[in-house]
């Protein structure tokens, strides 16, 4: 064995000739290493090394310059120098002595052999222990792929490994999707602007890595088809200064599918892999290709499981490798799903039970042989309203979906066999076309939940009851004594009890507004529907502000037909309006406008309050309908400018109740600077589903008997 | 001299209501308990009563029931103050018979004049039976 080793030269960023010592010491080779040409020399002369490797850019002396003094001295004349570099210099290196030159897009597994081999040590030991210690890394890539179920994670740590293996500095899957596009798939290291070049269609990308690889042009001639030019493992230096060597191989499914490309570079010093690794990068990319196929199988069962006719008759024939992958993990589903808290049903199209998990069999006191008789919604099965009624038909979860081909969340009905409440949800099964072929329903027990907010509202509610006893006789005295009823009273008593008088009223309100949320909250705010003109309540609305408006120098114009009748509720849509005007009003400087317009359109009204105040800051204009929410509060655009600002934040969530509480939806559309506009509509003809829901009669077209 | 009862089992709303109505020269019968007034009521025969909904002893709801359903108390208009929400209420108050349903916190010279609009009307009444 060599006492005096092996001197290598390298900078301290160079990974490769760095990587190359590792792999030395490893192999039981002692290795000194130098950081630059005179350091070389010194520990050259001391040591007297067998060999001598080293880069051409190094400091201080170069390379040549090294090989040369080494050479022509007599003391270390005998030490070997083998030049690696990405300089494509081979010639000049012979010409200072050198005894061999790699260039660095050489493989870290060749330059390795090529030292060993100049050392005269057993190179083919030492290429079996390579090719051991990559298979390892192979098993590692298959444990991730079989042992991880989260289909993203299970990608992401398999491409890790690939990158490990393939010593890159970052790897990714470019997955094809359609036809012709390529998209950024699971990567590690790469970020997306790197491999922005690559994605996007499929065969710009393709010829783009191509001429990373070969240089500009040599692509031109090509004829190639885009997966023709795809197929081919290729590995080279780019000239690109982002990176310095790019792998690339496609995922080819079956015989010749294209599924997307490998991609893997190597920042900074090379990359172990050389031309000839071919085989394993090409396993890698095999690999690859199998763990993308289990990830999209994983991703898929969330609804076909239910179904696995379906599941298997959709693969196309010959892809029978898969199948004990689908096994597996269908049968793990299948377990999940029965020992879920939950209770899971599967109905048909025709919304009889078919199947049902262990939760959902004792939930509603079936047995596997039993259910099949029955639908969910049948008397036997115990699901009544939470009033006790049995379902309407037509409005049963498992109905809606089974006719509109949507899913229907949070239903709570009521179980009276164990005296729980149970939230039912359900989702369409549905195939590519649409077509409703069955229903998942899940019941969750919310029992606890439900009695926590019944609780909370009741709360609610009695201490607002609580509260309008003591500002009874609080307003009745103000009155009385404003009145005169009491005595006389002289101006600055009389200042007195109106700033009295005025803030029992802004409290009755709030206290009001507090019930009234919690009741939208609770979906149980009482309508009082008769047969009204819309403009009169308009009007009513813009009278009453009217002197608000005018003490602010605001004018309101209104554009308001007469005759635009429907079944509402007069007083909560006078509050809808008086509401979205004071806050028009609040929100408008002095000289400002408000525009106030409704019109007929389709079944629908539509009413507009527009402002021509600050605005308000776009990300807010859902927020402003949540309970308590004030705009502006958060750094937003506009504040109330006046210190009366009665509102505590409910105002708009309960226009909100009201407006959908009629079947109708409100929303708001703002310009910073420019004001903001409040829309709501109101269904004209109650009870006509295609005016509330214009999209809701689709799905009966695809029904399936 | 015409009579009011008044049944609340806030003293308070009892004083204000009892100052107001006998500025306005009502004789005013109070209590605090809904039995009470119900046994008040028959015994007195009072030409209006005000009642809150909710009482110890018997509800203002429930007063108002029984005696719109006993013999010779049927014309006397009853006033219900409520603590809870108008739509409710006043479906409740016409369900158990009630002349009017008032949301707390009242404007007392509202409730003024509904109650001297109602007893007028009444006394009116009455007067033609007797």
């Amino acid at each position: 064995m060599p006492e005096r080793g092996v001197l290598i030269v390298a900078a301290e960023n160079d990974r490769y000739l760095r990587g190359l010592g590792d792999h030395l010491r490893d192999a039981g080779v002692a290795t000194v290493f130098a950081q630059d040409g005179e350091m070389a020399f010194i520990k050259a002369q001391s040591m007297k090394p067998d060999l001598m490797v080293t880069d051409i850019l190094i400091p201080k002396l170069n390379g040549l310059e090294l090989c040369n003094r080494i050479k022509g001295s007599p003391e270390t004349r005998g030490v070997k120098v083998l030049i690696s570099s990405m300089l494509m210099a081979r010639e000049r290196c012979l010409e200072a002595g050198a005894d061999a030159f790699l260039p660095r897009t050489a493989s870290r597994a060749q330059l390795a052999r090529a030292v060993f081999g100049m050392l005269g040590l057993d190179v083919e030991r030492d290429v079996i222990q390579d090719k051991l210690q990559k298979l390892m890394k192979l098993r590692k890539v298959i444990r991730a792929m079989t042992s991880l179920s989260d289909p993203a994670f299970m990608l992401k740590e398999v491409i890790k490994q690939v990158a490990e293996i393939l010593d890159a500095s970052g790897c990714a899957v470019l997955v094809k999707r359609g036809a012709d596009i390529l998209e950024l798939g699971p990567s590690v290291g790469v970020d997306k602007e790197m491999v922005e070049d690559f994605t996007g269609n499929i065969s710009d990308g393709i010829a783009r890595i191509a001429n990373r690889l070969w240089g500009a042009g040599s692509l031109a001639s090509g004829s190639g088809t885009a997966a023709e030019s795809g197929s081919r493992v290729a590995t080279g230096a780019t000239e690109a200064a982002q990176w310095e060597t790019l792998i690339s191989a496609p995922l080819i499914e079956g015989n010749d599918r294209l599924i997307g490309i490998l991609v893997a570079v190597a920042s900074g010093a090379g990359c172990e892999m050389g031309a000839e690794d071919e085989e394993v990068i090409s396993a890698l990319a095999d690999l690859l290709t199998i763990a993308i196929r289990i990830s999209r199988l994983q991703e898929r069962i969330g609804v076909d499981a239910f179904n696995r006719d379906s599941l298997c008759s959709e693969e196309p024939q010959g892809s029978n490798g898969y199948q004990g992958y689908k096994d597996v993990i269908t049968s793990l589903y299948d377990t999940v799903v029965k020992q879920m808290t939950d209770g899971i049903i599967v109905c048909d199209a025709t919304g009889r039970i078919i199947q049902a998990n262990r939760a959902a069999q004792r939930l509603l006191g079936l047995d596997a042989a039993s259910m099949s008789k029955f639908t969910l919604d049948a008397p036997e099965i115990g699901l009544t309203t939470l009033d006790g009624k049995s379902p309407p038909h037509d409005e049963f979860p498992v109905n809606i979906s089974l006719r509109t081909c949507r899913r229907v969340t949070g239903k709570e009905f009521s179980l009276k066999r164990w005296g729980i409440i149970i939230e039912l949800s359900t989702f369409p099964l549905k195939t590519e076309e649409c077509r409703v072929v069955g229903v998942v329903a899940v019941l969750r027990d919310i029992t606890q939940r439900w009695e926590l907010e019944k609780m909370k509202t009741n709360f609610v509610s009695v201490a607002s009851h609580e509260l309008r006893t003591p500002l009874t006789s609080i307003r009745a005295y103000v009155q009385l004594m404003l009145a005169g009823r009491m005595g006389q009273v002289d101006e600055k008593w009389r200042g007195a009890l109106e700033v009295v008088s005025r803030n029992v009223e802004r409290m009755t309100n709030i206290i009001n507004d507090i019930l009234d949320v919690a009741r939208v909250g609770e979906g149980r705010l009482p309508l009082n529907k008769t047969e009204i003109d819309l403009a009169d309540v308009a009007f009513m609305a813009v009278l009453e502000m009217g002197t608000l408006a005018a003490n602010k120098n605001i004018n309101i114009e209104t554009q308001i037909p007469h005759g635009v009748i429907g079944e509402w509720d007069r007083q909560r849509l006078h509050q809808v309006f008086a509401n979205l005007l004071d806050n028009a009003i609040k929100f408008t400087p002095p000289g400002g406008k408000i525009y106030v317009r409704v019109r007929a359109e389709g079944g629908a009204v539509h009413v507009e309050v527009q402002d021509t105040g600050r605005g308000i800051n776009p990300s807010e204009l859902t927020r402003i309908f949540e309970p308590f929410y004030q705009a502006g509060v958060g750094g937003g655009a506009g504040e109330p400018d006046d210190r009366g600002a009665r509102g505590v934040g409910l105002g708009l969530a309960i226009c909100k109740g009201i407006i959908e509480g009629h079947g109708g939806r409100i929303w708001a559309e703002s310009y910073e600077g420019k004001g903001t506009t409040f829309h709501f509509t109101l269904p004209l003809r109650e009870g006509d589903p295609k005016d509330i829901n214009p999209g809701d009669g689709a799905g009966d077209l695809d029904r399936v008997k | 001299m015409r009579r009011i009862l008044v049944a609340d089992d806030d003293a308070d709303i009892l004083d204000v209501l009892r100052f107001v109505l006998a500025q306005e020269g009502y004789e005013v019968l109070t209590t605090m308990d809904g039995l009470e007034a119900e046994r008040i009521a028959l015994q007195e025969a009072p030409n209006l009563i005000i009642i809150d909904a909710v009482m110890p002893g018997k509800s203002g709801w429930r007063v108002c029931e029984s005696l719109k359903s006993s013999p010779g108390m049927g014309h006397i208009p009853i006033i219900i103050l409520s603590g809870w929400s108008q739509t409710k209420d006043i479906e409740r108050g016409k369900e158990v018979g009630a002349d009017d349903v008032v949301v707390k916190p009242f404007d007392i010279e509202d409730l003024v004049r509904r109650v001297k609009a109602l007893e007028e009307r009444s006394t009116g009444g009455s007067r033609e039976q007797g």
